[in-house]
């Protein structure tokens, strides 16, 4: 049985920074295959990537707005329940949980993900990508891009880069390359992004979350492992109730049995 | 800690090594601000000369300072410094002197140069998809408006979707197939606001299982809708009131659409007498790559009466300037799923169709020796009551596909034409009354499975019952004559087939079947008076039988890979006529192929061979009265249709610079047994189809080009094509005359919106027909120019107001005729309430009162020239909710 309780501290963390204006917001479409064995069965996301000069936030657009519709609703309905319509146009909004703040003055990220409806939050160092540069160009967005490639956490990635926009950034955690990434791979073709657009903006970004359980990576990593594999018993022990695993309930056998699909991006700790 | 100490170690003793290493080079140095405040996150790129490929790289850290470790080949090396909202440093530096700080100031971010919207289209794969908002405006009435400005799609008069020439072969919505090919309404109906986006699915294979198996040449279109308009009824009513110089004008829509994923609703009801053509909301749009028999092409096929009256050729113009109608048209299209993987689709439409055809012609038949000329003035109503409905139940999964479409129809016609006919100096009063019914029911049922061996097994069978009476009263007044002609076609098939398909790395199938029809047609024709050409009254009235059994068997093979597909199928059929007692034994040969030679060019190429079953409409032994001056029979020779044809088409699309070309070209040799030998008794002729064997040969290539360019938001178009027919008649004394019919076509045009206030249309066609006839003694000639001109400028004031004018300016021009100048000029207005829904429209049309337009047309041995009666001056005055 899990208790990811015993594993962090349950506390909650105010960062609140004022916030300064981003001025360009770059668009990924993302691509997952989150089920290797039914490759055909993707998972699609549209994220956004805004830059200030001295931060960056990465995020779920297609989440974002499902988000914002949900209290649009609540604003005008109180607690009524979603119309079967709205909530499936809106249910299938459902995108990446995550959300990446990369601080370049401490050269510090700090991630944002959900397991079973709890945010998490963890800080690491920047990490080295240790990218190699290739001669290899393309164009994507009508912008020049270059080759370059990476190991990273278990995945080999091919990432293109364009000169022309003089940001070290990319989507996801990626970044340390001589322009900003427009379009990343991995070598199994499990993880896809590609810029669809660049925009000029001028805005806040929003703020870090205040509520969340803060934790490392390592923990966090090892805690959605145990989740996708007793997605039911995880649930169960966030309630603190408990059900018998000898149960003779069907459903209860079945829930037990039930897991999710594991195809994370980072493969290893290091 | 111990970590911590080994990375010290390690660190030192590389700093060490390269130090004193003189194979690696160290780069290094630090990056501040004026200020002297360290910059990080700096980029430091290394590019050898002449080359704008970064070698190496390095970014600066917390304190300012870069380094980078790389064996450099050349002497020297170009170092750009850059970061975002300072000034770019770029120095050329040796191999001697590599330390190197860099001091950067400031600037504002400039992004301008390179900010990038989304793309107006994008490819994935096989998919092409066309931001619709990118190309959409405050002048655009609905999504088909905003398909005509797409870059690579062409939409027809008749609303027929073309993708890079070729028309398309599904129209989906949210990936369903709602409309079953009835797909204009769809266009006219929904509003280009509610439409995230356009998808075109290239290469498309509407049956899942057979996506690698089969490939077709031809792409689908599917329409993806925003979030917010999936989740509600969109509900719209239009409502106009008008005058004319005669008439009070209606035109009035109303639509309720509901389209998600799951269950999709589309009903719409609409009436006009503005001369909007809703019969068009009937008609399958959509043609598979390779022509399947089915219940829609035998409908279309059985769509002409054996009789009918004689009518005026409508004139090449959109028909808002000469439908003189009062047209009703509702429509109920429903698809829900049923039990995961079933889609049902239960579709009900009612048309009533009324219109008025006025004007005059002079019809010329070129009978050898001598010319029949027959001056006609017409005044003819049409009345058609059609109902259809169809209930369908597709499962397309990639191990199992299952669909059975039943179509119910009737349809009634009932027209009356009254004529005043000049022939050889007589002049008489014709009156013509014609009634033509449909009752049409059939069924098709397909089944295919895959098994776990991963072969697929096919099963197809489906069936029709047809019966149509019809019936042709003429009245000539001047002697007091009537004629009566009754016909009667009643047709049954069945066709059932079973094909195994083998799917490993070879993809064979075998395939056997069979099919059955009886065919029964009886006539009856009184009162005609020509005893010259009937002579033998026992002709006059009969009936006809044709039934025959085919059976049937196919071999197939296809590749797919990559670059290159093919698509090589043999059918051979015995056909059994049971009641002439004979047998055929033919092959059917159909090969297809297309090269991809990279991501931009590919070709296509086909082969077919192809034998026609005649019909017992090509089958009557006894005459009958086709229209008042015209009696047709068979001598008792069985039609027989063998046609060869061939095609070869080249495509280009570059999907970043928005190009799309293709060149196409195509012969086809149709060799015939029956030919009619013509003769004529004052205004009347005589039609006897005899044995003689002939050959009609069709060639045609044509040209497409399409460009958009996105920095004007123009989209530019150019056309060229040719077509050539060449066929044979029999004319006076047996002679046979060659005919050779060639039209030329060239048509340039652009679509802009350059500035925001202005959105021009222009578009210019030019065509150039001839119609050769040739016998031993004589020939005839003729030929005629037409060419068309269309400027529509819309203002855009705001996002609530804009105003547009329409000016159509047509040339005719023919040998012996007074060239034909016609200038339409159109108007219209629209206001949008803000926020309400609300929004109002003025059209005024046909400002200069055009009354008549003449066209010419060829058709065998005769040409003729029509005067056609216009739509006079109009004004409608709309009013749109959106509720």
């Amino acid at each position: 049985m899990l208790a990811f309780t015993v594993l962090v501290d349950k506390k909650y963390s105010f960062a609140q920074n004022t916030p300064e204006n981003a001025y360009l917001l770059c668009k990924y479409k993302v691509i997952i295959v989150s089920d290797t064995s039914k490759r055909q069965n993707t998972q699609e996301d549209l994220t956004g990537l805004e830059i200030t000069k001295n931060m960056s936030r990465y995020f779920s657009i297609y989440n974002e707005e499902r988000t914002n519709e949900q209290i649009e609703w609540k604003k005008n309905n109180g607690d009524k329940p979603m119309d079967a319509s709205v909530s499936f146009s809106n249910y299938k909004k459902r995108g990446l949980k995550i959300k990446i703040y990369k601080k370049y003055s401490d050269n510090q990220l700090t991630v944002f993900d959900n397991i079973a409806n709890e945010t998490f939050t963890f800080e690491e160092q920047n990490p080295d990508f240790a990218w190699k540069i290739l001669p290899d160009t393309m164009k994507v967005l009508n912008q020049v891009c270059q080759k370059a490639t990476c190991q990273f956490r278990g995945r080999k990635y091919e990432a293109w880069f364009a000169q022309g926009i003089n940001v070290s950034e990319g989507p996801w955690k990626f970044n340390g390359l001589p322009g900003l990434i427009l379009k990343v791979i991995d070598s199994k073709q499990d993880y896809f992004f590609e810029a669809i657009s660049i925009e000029k903006i001028d805005y806040p970004i929003a703020p870090k979350p205040t509520k969340a359980i803060v934790s490392k990576r390592t923990v966090f990593n090892r805690i959605y492992k145990e989740f996708a594999a007793n997605p039911a018993g995880f649930t169960n022990a966030t309630q603190q109730e408990e059900i018998s695993k000898n149960s003779n309930d069907p459903f209860v056998q079945k829930l037990m049995k039930f897991k999710f699909p594991y195809n994370p991006m980072e493969l290893t700790d290091n | 800690m111990k970590n911590d100490y080994l990375k010290w170690i390690l660190s030192l003793l590389l700093i060490f090594l390269c130090q004193y290493t003189f194979s690696q080079t160290v780069l290094s140095g630090q990056i501040t601000d004026t200020n002297q405040q360290p910059l990080s996150g700096v980029s430091v790129r290394v590019y050898e000369f002449g080359s704008t490929s970064i070698k190496a790289f390095a970014i600066s850290n917390q304190k300012g300072i870069y380094r980078i470790n790389q064996n450099l080949e050349k002497d020297s090396i170009r170092l750009v410094v850059s970061m975002m909202g300072y000034k770019i440093e770029e120095r050329i530096i040796t191999k001697f002197n590599l330390n190197q700080d860099f001091i950067l100031s400031s600037q504002p971010i400039e992004l301008q140069e390179v900010i990038v919207k989304t793309p107006p289209i994008r490819q994935s794969h096989d998919t092409i998809s066309y931001d619709i908002k990118k190309f959409a405006n405050a002048t655009d009435r609905n999504l088909g408006d905003v398909l005509k400005k797409l870059p690579g799609i062409d939409v027809g008069t008749d609303g027929t979707i073309k993708y890079n020439g070729e028309s398309i072969n599904k129209y989906y919505t949210e990936g369903k197939d709602l409309f079953q090919g009835n797909y204009k309404i769809a266009n006219d109906n929904f509003r280009w606001q509610d439409v995230e986006r356009i998808e075109v699915l290239e290469n498309h294979q509407p049956i899942r299982m057979l996506t690698d198996i089969k490939f077709s040449e031809k792409a689908g279109l599917n329409v993806i809708f925003k979030e917010d308009a999936k989740a509600k009824w969109i509900k719209k009513l239009d409502a106009g009131i008008g005058k004319s110089t005669e008439d009070y004008l209606y035109e009035n829509t109303l639509s309720l659409i509901r389209i998600n994923k799951k269950t999709q609703s589309f009903s719409v009801l609409s009436n006009n007498n503005t001369g909007v053509d809703l019969s068009l909301y009937t008609l399958i749009l959509t043609s598979d790559q390779f022509f399947e028999m089915g219940p829609r092409s035998v409908l279309s096929k059985n769509a002409n009466p054996l009789t009918s009256i004689i009518g005026l050729n409508p004139p090449a113009l959109d028909q808002r300037f000469f439908l003189n109608n009062q047209t009703h048209y509702v429509t109920s299209k429903n698809l829900w799923t049923v039990g995961k993987i079933y889609e049902t689709v239960l579709n009900i439409d009612f048309l009533k169709d009324q219109k008025i055809n006025q004007g005059s012609s002079e019809t010329r038949y070129f009978l050898g020796k001598d010319t029949l000329s027959i001056k006609e003035n017409q005044d003819n109503r049409y009345a058609k009551n059609q109902i259809e409905g169809s209930l369908s139940m597709v499962a397309n999964q990639p191990k199992y596909y299952f669909s059975n479409k039943l179509i119910v129809k009737s349809i009634w016609n009932n027209i009356d034409g009254n004529i005043l006919n000049k022939t050889n100096d007589n002049t008489q009063t014709v009156l013509q009354g014609n009634k033509f019914d449909t009752k049409w029911v059939s069924d098709e049922l397909k089944i295919l499975k895959r098994s776990v061996t991963n072969n697929i097994f096919e099963f197809k069978m489906w069936a029709y019952y047809l019966d149509s009476p019809q019936s042709l009263n003429v009245a000539l007044e001047s002697k007091n004559q009537h004629i009566f002609q009754d016909v009667r076609i009643q047709k049954s098939f069945f066709n059932l087939y079973t094909n195994f398909i083998l799917n490993k790395k070879i993809k064979l199938n075998v395939k056997t079947g069979i099919e059955y029809s009886n065919q029964n047609l009886t006539s009856e024709l009184t009162g005609f008076p020509s005893s010259k050409l009937i002579g033998d009254s026992s002709l006059l009235m009969g009936s006809q039988k044709l039934s025959y059994w085919r059976l049937f068997a196919e071999t197939g093979y296809s590749i797919i890979n990559d670059r290159f597909k093919l698509n090589f199928n043999l059918p051979i059929s015995v056909l059994y006529w049971q009641n002439f007692d004979r047998k055929r034994i033919y092959g059917e040969p159909r090969l297809n192929m297309s090269y991809l030679f990279n991501s931009k060019w590919t070709t296509n190429m086909g082969y077919s061979y192809s034998y026609r079953i005649a019909e017992i409409n090509d089958f009557n032994k006894d005459f009958i009265l086709s229209n008042y001056r015209n009696i047709s029979r068979n001598e008792g020779q069985l039609p027989e249709n063998q046609i060869h044809s061939g095609n070869l088409s080249i495509n280009f699309k570059d999907i970043i610079h928005f190009w799309f070309f293709n060149i196409r070209g195509g012969i086809s040799e149709i060799k015939n047994n029956i030919l009619p030998v013509q003769t004529v008794d004052g205004i009347y002729l005589r039609q006897v189809k005899t044995f003689e064997n002939n050959t009609t040969f069709n060639k045609n290539i044509s040209a497409d080009m399409s460009k958009y360019v996105y920095e004007i938001k123009t989209k530019f178009t150019l056309g060229v094509s040719v077509q050539n027919q060449q066929s044979v008649r029999l004319v006076s004394d047996n002679q046979l005359a060659t005919i050779e019919n060639i039209s030329k076509n060239i048509s340039f045009g652009f679509s802009a919106k350059a500035i925001n206030w202005l959105q021009t249309q222009f578009d210019i066609n030019f065509t150039k027909s001839t119609n050769n006839i040739k016998t031993n003694i004589t020939d005839s000639k003729v030929n005629f120019n037409k060419t068309n001109i269309r400027l529509q400028t819309d203002l855009i004031f705001s996002k609530q107001l804009t105003c547009g004018f329409e000016a159509n300016k047509y040339l005719i021009e023919s040998a012996g005729i007074q060239p034909q100048n016609y200038l339409f000029l159109d108007f219209s207005t629209t206001y949008r309430f803000k926020k309400s829904g609300f929004e109002m429209n003025l059209y005024a049309r046909n400002l200069t009162n055009e009354n008549s337009f003449q066209t010419i047309n060829f058709a065998d041995n005769s040409s003729s020239t029509t005067n056609f009666m216009l739509r006079s001056r109009q004004v409608l005055l709309k009013f749109g909710f959106k509720f």
